[in-house]
């Protein structure tokens, strides 16, 4: 990279290894400085001022400068990232530092891919995508690049206004023109939101965030903040099975999930092998032997029979403890002496303590995450915790590079928290931590031999101290794979190896032994022979040997031979090989949504039953602390705050994974709604009048197929003669005029053109309407003439759309009561069952513009809306007319066959019982009316207000904000509580089931 | 020899129909007719015993208006699951076969008679082998059957498992809202919690 020519003072041309941080010692993107484009061409930034730490001289000098702006040179071979320093010098950024990388990769790919566009202004999205690949490799560029640009859009609308070059640009124009529109900036940002939860650790970037992420997402965002996830073996992130027990730990699960850090890992060979296993324990949790955190010798925990060592009670600590152990370390001096053995013999007797880690071993203080300075450092080896800003110096966030100083502290492995190790743990430099050899799991030999104490801790299984450690770089993995073998099933010492490898020997002739003796009628000699790997010989030839026994028992059938078992296990190998799981889901989850629908993950496996009973418990102990007159900083330290924001979380995550069991059994479906028969044909009723001869309708949505078939009815008894289209993704019982296929795929020119176009009626209507306005999104592609609509009241209006549409009529009231129906659901009499919303979807008929006069028209005409009312273009005036419109919208209320249908809900429900005909909502649509409706149309239930929604308004509803259909997409294809498709049988029962209307 | 018409007719009938297992032992007739009405119209449901899944799981046969119906079914029942009456997985359906009616007619009209043959008898050793064989078939069925359910059992169990300890989990927590204690705390701490 060359460097920019600079003058005077000596500064550095480039660092590399660098980060920044503001003035509270926080990491920070650079991008948050003002962005000079020219000299005189400056940006206003969030931040002025901001802190350079790099190294230069090729890592030999290590600089710390204050900068005030940044900016980026495109014009070079490859992009060039500067940074303002205070002394009015640009300094080039070479590479960051690894763990800073997160916070600036948004921007350094959004400055690679600008330098990219600039050469290439007719580069479509895939060839940037490619080139991107190029220089990012896939483990780093995972984010789609359409998140990566929505986040730092100010700085491509600047690039894009001041550079020609990246004006000509094809790509960034039809990106910014999708962006202004802002429902496809929602879908951008849901992307994002679903992007955030990525399983990898390393939480991003602040500054990734943006004004419409709501606080929905920010809740999933740090829900996994109270828990750290790095791996007990080797204390880095990743890939972590999670152990369900109370230890509350973390593992690299395979050798290579922890090859970065030579982590000998718990040895499952591969992914799948570890995801068949239900529920993960770890050997301690297993066999409830915990180590004590201080002696690091194990002792029972299990509290039924004697408990050796009891759990600190905190809800996120996981910590055991012999009560000895941590009595005198809460009572480290002489002088307590007596308090410390009444403490010992209290929590002997269960008595529930918070161990030392929760209070700074310096201060005595308690840990307030939310406060930079207050954030915790633990010792990953012994109880001590640092205040950040009572950490000794010795306790350094950076190694030296002679290799005097070792790096100690760990900035961005824990969540608000400082990974670090105390200074009574020498740090091997070879693999970056202190000895390995911490853990201490019980293996099964101990169970088997109770030969007291020594030769108990010699058949414990010790972690390796080095891991597994690079010296056998020539020949890594299987050299891994040997040892961790070693230790897994017989340990270090000679001692422990003879003891365990008779031990194993005994274990294999009692297997051996037991088939044998359930088989008496087998011959035990032809078992020996039944070994696997038989050859074809022996195939061959035996089954004519079984044959011929078969002649003296004639009547026995013929006993199944080793041949014919292998034969058939074999089989059955091959054709579970033959079937790819991944590829399976993958393609299921395409199938099952609506592509533009993203799906989320399934029930996260960190909601572990340890995690659960801890918090559980120390929300209890908090509050008897609290009781005993305890201060609320103790109770902090037994539960913090946010633990009882991750019990509400939790609970709704497992609430709607366990709704098929925890509301009504008799209910059956795709999670789909149609609305019934009656209304749709009120709704044909209405809307004939607006449709000429030779107009297209489509129903984006068909459900049922019952739309279409009533309008052709309705349309050729008045003689217009009309054609009819209807997808949906599941095919309905009326195949008529019928395709399946996802609305989204309908290309434009698939349909007539727009003014021949009477679109709509009920999409499904997912989280916060977000699917609704996806539908009408694409509907609006066509540009049809009328688009007919039963969407939730939060679904953004079309008068607000890039190109308005204008409202003819809104009718709230019309779909009110029971009016729709779960298909395919029956209550306890076999009657099917019936659905409605607290606050019904309005109906609304909308024009383009350009028809708005002659539909007014029709609907004065038929008396659908009042004479005096108009539908101006002007915005400042449309308010006021939807303002009108709803306050008479009552008149519509006098329709008598809407009285009645209010009247007796229970009758039509009957009437229509052997009538299934309506539109619908697809499938993917459990969440839809279930979940969000009710709870977000009554937060939206004033009428005084005009409706008019964007996103900022749309209350951040408390419902969750995924999908169950999700869960189809799980890694268990038939896995337990599948819980998708499966709507609470009634809306109504939602004020009951704790989403009451806020 | 052709086969009989009223053989023929049955076929079509099995064409016309679709297996369904998975199925909870809750299901009522009325459940599984309104379930699958949604796809095509039903003319008939027959529960019968399920051979290939563990305890406490029905199968039926569902007998579609037509071939065309059933088969549309099974695709859409194959691509995106169907859960009935809160059994933990989905519902799987696939083509019904022959052997899967009991009351199905004979394929020709001709009866079979058994004789006793004597060991000298030229066709011996050929009646033998099939025998023979059918047995061995049988055998080999039934150990596969075997070990299927074995698996049907484990990931029942598995299913069962996770479930569980998901309701416990889920108890848990609901207990300790219940009993106010979280509502205490937050109040401690004066904290507003997003629980609606």
């Amino acid at each position: 990279m060359a460097s920019s020519d600079e003058e005077g003072e000596i500064v550095p041309d480039f660092v590399t290894n660098y980060h920044f941080v503001n003035s509270h010692n926080t990491l920070i993107s650079f991008s948050l400085l003002p962005l000079h484009w020219s000299d005189h061409d400056v940006e206003n930034g969030d931040l002025q001022v901001a802190f350079l730490h790099g190294n230069i001289d090729g890592g030999l000098q290590s600089v710390y400068k204050e900068v005030i702006g940044w900016k980026l040179e495109l014009s070079y071979a490859q992009p060039h990232v500067c940074v303002l320093s205070k002394g009015k010098t640009w300094i080039n950024l070479h590479k960051p530092r690894k763990s800073y990388e997160c916070h600036v990769k948004s921007v350094l790919i959004v400055a690679d891919c600008l330098h990219f566009v600039r050469r290439n202004p007719q580069a479509v999205q895939k060839e940037i995508l490619s080139h991107l690949m190029k220089s990012w490799s896939s483990g780093e560029f995972r984010e789609p690049l359409e998140k990566c640009l929505a986040t730092h859009l100010p700085l491509i609308r600047i690039a894009v206004a001041r550079d020609k070059d990246l004006a000509k640009s094809e790509y960034l124009k039809a990106f910014l023109m999708e962006v202004e529109n802002p429902v496809t900036r929602e879908a951008l940002c849901e992307d994002n939101q679903t992007l955030k939860k990525s399983k990898f650790i390393v939480p991003d970037g602040e500054e990734e965030e943006d004004d419409d992420v709501d606080v929905d997402d920010e809740i999933d965002d740090d829900s996994d903040e109270l828990f750290d996830s790095v791996c007990a073996f080797c204390d880095n992130g990743g890939d972590v099975l999670l152990c369900e027990g109370k230890c509350m730990r973390s593992f690299h699960p395979t050798v290579d999930a922890g090859l970065d850090t030579c982590c000998e890992s718990l040895g499952f060979e591969n992914a799948a092998q570890y995801e068949a296993v239900p529920t993960y324990l770890c050997d301690n949790c297993k066999h409830q032997k915990h180590q004590c955190f201080v002696c690091g010798s194990l002792g029972s925990s299990d509290k039924s029979s004697s408990a050796e060592v009891f759990p600190c009670v905190s809800a996120t600590c996981g910590h055991f403890y012999h009560p000895e152990c941590v009595a005198n370390l809460l009572y480290p001096s002489e002088a307590d002496g007596a308090l410390a053995s009444q403490l010992k013999s209290q929590i002997a007797e269960g008595k529930s303590f918070t161990c030392p880690i929760h209070k700074c071993h310096r201060c005595q203080g308690g840990e307030n995450k939310d406060d930079h300075e207050l954030q915790f450092a633990v010792c990953r080896r012994c109880p001590k915790a640092y205040h950040r800003k009572c950490l000794p110096k010795t306790i350094s966030f950076e190694g030296s590079a002679d290799g005097t100083i070792q790096q100690r502290a760990w900035d961005d492995l824990l969540p608000k928290r400082i990974l670090m190790y105390c200074r009574k743990h020498p740090i091997i430099p070879s693999i970056g931590t202190p000895k390995r050899d911490h853990i201490l799991f019980p293996s099964l030999v101990r169970k088997r031999n109770q030969e007291g104490r020594i030769t108990e801790m010699m058949s414990e299984r010790r972690s390796n101290a080095l891991g597994s450690f690079r010296v056998v770089e020539t020949e890594r993995k299987p050299k891994v794979v040997e040892r961790q073998f070693k230790t897994v099933t017989y340990g270090d010492t000679t001692l422990e190896k003879r003891k365990s490898s008779t031990t194993y020997k005994t274990t294999t002739s009692f297997e051996n032994n037991k088939p044998i003796r359930t088989n008496s009628e087998r011959p035990s000699n032809i078992l020996r022979i039944k070994l696997p790997n038989k050859d074809m010989h022996r195939e061959q030839r035996l089954p004519s040997k079984s044959v011929k026994k078969m002649e003296v028992d004639v009547d026995s059938p013929p006993k199944l031979d080793a041949e014919m078992k292998t034969k058939i296990l074999k089989l059955m190998e091959d054709a579970t090989a033959s079937f790819d799981p991944e590829e399976f889901i993958k393609e299921k989850k395409m199938k099952c949504t609506h592509k533009i629908y993203v799906p989320q993950h399934g029930l996260d496996k960190t909601i572990t039953m340890g995690k659960v009973e801890a918090s559980v418990k120390a929300v209890k102990a908090a509050l008897k602390k609290l009781d005993d007159g305890g201060s609320v900083e103790d109770a902090k330290a037994v539960c913090e705050p946010n633990v009882l924001h991750q019990l509400v979380r939790w609970k709704k995550k497992l609430s709607v994974f366990l709704a098929p069991f925890l509301v009504g059994t008799r209910y059956t479906s795709f999670g789909r709604h149609f609305t019934k028969v009656d209304k749709l044909k009120e709704i044909v009723d209405r809307l004939h009048w607006y449709v000429e001869d030779g107009d297209t309708i489509v129903d984006f949505c068909c459900g049922s197929n019952d739309f279409s078939c009533f309008m052709k009815e309705k349309l050729d008894s008045t003689g217009k003669k009309c054609k009819y289209k209807n997808y949906d993704l599941i095919t309905p019982k009326n195949t008529f005029n019928f395709e399946k296929r996802d609305w989204f795929s309908v290309p434009v020119d698939a349909l007539p053109d727009g003014s021949r176009l009477v679109m709509g009626l009920n999409p499904p209507f997912g989280v916060k309407a977000s699917l609704a306005n996806k539908f009408i999104d694409h509907a609006l592609k066509f540009k049809p003439k009328l688009i007919i609509l039963i969407v939730p009241q939060e679904t953004k209006r079309l008068d607000y759309k890039r190109s308005p549409y204008d409202l003819i009529w809104e009718e709230h009231d019309m779909l009110s009561g029971k009016s729709f129906y779960l298909p395919g659901s029956v209550d306890k009499q076999d009657q099917p069952l019936d659905d409605w919303n607290i606050k019904p979807p309005p109906l609304s008929l909308w024009s383009r513009a350009d028809w708005t006069e002659k539909h007014i028209e029709v609907a004065q005409k038929h008396g659908h809306i009042e004479q005096r009312q108009t539908v101006p273009h002007q915005e400042a005036e449309r308010v006021v007319s939807n303002e009108l419109i709803e306050e008479n919208l009552d008149c519509f209320n006098d329709l008598p066959m809407l009285d009645e249908v209010l009247k007796e809900p229970d009758a039509t429900q009957r009437n229509c019982e052997n009538m299934y005909m309506t539109t619908s909502h697809t499938f993917s649509d459990m969440a839809s009316m279930d979940l969000s409706s009710p709870v977000n149309s009554s937060s939206n239930n004033s009428r005084s207000e005009p409706v008019r929604l964007n996103p900022l308004c749309i209350q951040p509803g408390p419902h969750p904000s995924y999908d169950p259909l999700q869960y189809a997409n799980t890694s268990d294809p038939y896995g337990p509580g599948v819980g998708f498709g499966y709507p609470y049988p009634q809306s109504g029962h939602y004020a009951n089931y704790g989403y009451p209307a806020c | 020899m052709e086969p009989s018409t009223e053989y023929v007719a049955f076929e079509e009938k099995v064409k016309k129909t679709i297996y369904i297992d998975n199925l909870s032992p809750q299901v009522t007739k009325a459940v599984l007719e309104n379930a699958i009405n949604q796809f095509g119209n039903v003319k008939d449901v027959q529960f019968i015993p399920t051979y290939f899944a563990s305890c406490g799981v029905c199968a039926a046969l569902v007998e579609m208006e037509s071939a065309k119906q059933a088969e549309e079914i099974i695709c859409e029942m194959g691509d995106s699951p169907l859960m009935i009456s809160g059994m933990p997985r989905p519902v799987r359906a696939q083509k019904a076969q022959v052997e899967m009616f009991e009351d199905r007619p004979k394929k020709h009209q001709r009866t079979i008679v058994c004789r006793w043959m004597d060991p000298s008898h030229r066709n011996f050793e050929l009646a033998r082998k099939i025998k023979d064989l059918t047995k061995k078939h049988a055998a080999e069925v039934q150990y596969i059957m075997k070990l299927q359910l074995e698996e049907e059992e484990k990931l029942h169990k598995q299913q069962s498992e996770t479930l569980k300890t998901n309701y416990k989990k889920y108890e848990l927590i609901d207990g300790v809202q219940a009993d106010g204690n979280v509502n205490r705390l937050k109040a401690e701490y004066g904290i507003t919690l997003n629980d609606h």
